[in-house]
């Protein structure tokens, strides 16, 4: 297949083909010009304005659950990345695992809880950079599998916080 | 055993064998670039493993290509009559055979990818203190790999035809093409930026299908070779080198009737002829004579054995 087009030089482009390749270019731009990237099952468009559904797991003293929602330095970058995309935080207590299967089905849209790099989730979810660190423990916070767009707006918060903290 | 004759090449062509070996070079250097780079951000993409896996393996023929440039000197000895051409060919059958298993090896990845709906995540990376989505970066180093094979491939060509290096014109082609696998990549990666899950997987695929196109090519080419199919151009074309022989010993005066039968051993051509005379007087001079004008016929032309029978 690659060596046939190879020596016939350009393939002539017939008009059928002409007209496919001119709908799949106008259907790319139109979606190129929306955010980038974009989530295959929009997860960020869905939270912005709205409610971030949050499945927490209690991991002191990073993530504790106190009198009026969360606490602790996982639950101030939750809430800070809620702010910059307009939301609300909708706490949803739990054990990790079933956080972490409910992301996997994009039934939740951040799962929070002292997850490390290092975990076995990794693959199957979609980890984010690392917020903080610990000794050898490199902390992340997990969103849906193949959400590009919701994880580069997670990281984004994440690396700004960085940013602020160490001036 | 009594091994066969030293081998050299006609020399005008060593300065073009020193600028294969220098394109050859070059092609390393610039594959291991590549590799390097596609490693360091492939991340999750399929489509990026499935180009790198492709660029590693380009690393066969340049490599044969120089081991055989190496071994040709090697005269053949008493262990080895035939002398070392043929390990060229046998590197390369291993490297076909390794491509065409990677490639399915990918293919059924990626369709597994697809079935199972998985969804590449690429997230944000760091780079001189900016912060950018790495689908950026890993378009920007597919597209730094598609330039150095194009342009070596096309540099390899006239070398190759002149040389009549089946290695080396294997090479050429598998870089031309290379450029297929970068765009095919590439368009994974924009894919995934506008959301289509299935574009990194679809892509992943689609190289498989070129990689198993280039390991069935070789492997078809290499297989050739080994038994000894009749001798072909660098294009696989039937060479015209047979029939030029038998006519040139056909012009002698002593002979009455002539065939000959050719094998290719890597540069070369090699094989018996067999003459019926019309006297067998002065045979010596006679053979003299005929091996002459067989070996005037193209430098190719190497270790012709001959079979005499008087009418």
């Amino acid at each position: 297949m690659v060596r046939e087009i190879d020596s016939a030089g350009s393939p002539a482009a017939t008009p059928t083909r002409r007209r496919v390749i001119t709908v799949l270019l106008a259907a790319f731009t139109l979606q190129a010009c929306a955010p980038w990237p974009r989530d295959p099952e929009r997860t960020l468009d869905e939270s912005t304005g709205g409610t971030l559904r949050v499945g927490a797991s209690e991991a002191p003293p990073l993530l504790t659950r106190g009198d009026s929602g969360a606490a602790g330095p996982e639950a101030a970058l939750v809430e800070a990345f809620a702010r910059s995309i307009d939301a609300r935080v909708e706490w949803r207590w739990g054990a990790l695992d079933a956080h972490l299967e409910a992301l996997e089905r994009y039934e939740l849209d951040l799962v929070a809880g002292g997850l490390s790099a290092g975990s076995p989730w990794k693959g199957r979810v979609a980890f984010t950079r690392p917020w903080r660190q610990q000794g050898e423990t490199h902390h992340v916070l997990a969103v849906p599998p193949g959400e590009n767009g919701m994880l580069v707006a997670v990281e984004r918060v994440i690396e700004s916080r960085k940013a602020g903290e160490a001036r | 055993m009594r091994a066969r004759p030293e081998y050299d090449l006609p020399g005008e062509l060593d300065p073009v064998e020193a600028r294969a070996k220098r394109l050859e070079w070059a092609t390393i250097f610039f594959m291991l670039t590549i590799v390097v780079v596609i490693y360091f951000t492939m991340g999750s993409s399929q489509a990026m493993k499935a180009a790198w896996i492709e660029d590693m393996l380009s690393f066969v023929p340049p490599i044969a290509f120089l081991v055989s440039a190496r071994w040709k000197d090697r005269p053949a000895d008493e262990g080895f009559p035939y002398g070392y051409h043929r390990s060229v060919s046998i590197a390369f059958l291993a490297g076909a055979v390794a491509l065409t298993i990677f490639g399915v090896f990918i293919l059924i990845d990626s369709i597994l990818g697809l079935v199972r709906q998985e969804h590449p995540t690429i997230g944000t990376s760091v780079v001189f203190g900016h912060q950018l989505w790495a689908g950026w970066l890993m378009i920007a180093v597919l597209a730094y790999s598609a330039i150095p094979p194009l342009v070596l491939g096309h540099m390899k060509l006239e070398p190759a035809r002149a040389l009549h290096d089946k290695t080396l014109k294997a090479d050429s082609d598998m870089n031309r093409a290379d450029w297929l696998t970068a765009g095919a990549g590439i368009v994974g990666i924009l894919g995934i930026g506008i959301g289509w899950w299935w574009a990194d997987a679809a892509a992943a695929g689609i190289i498989s299908i070129a990689i198993v196109n280039d390991g069935l090519t070789n492997l078809r080419r290499v297989v050739s070779d080994l038994m000894d199919q009749e001798p072909t151009t660098v294009e696989g074309e039937r060479s015209d080198v047979p029939e030029r022989l038998r006519q040139a010993l056909n012009e002698l005066s002593w002979v009455r009737d002539v065939d000959v039968r050719l094998r290719e051993e890597g540069h070369v051509f090699a094989g018996e002829a067999f003459l019926v005379v019309t006297s067998t007087d002065n045979l010596r001079g006679k053979l003299e004579e005929a091996r002459r004008a067989a070996y005037g016929v193209d430098w190719r032309v190497r270790d012709i054995v001959f079979e005499v029978d008087a009418v």
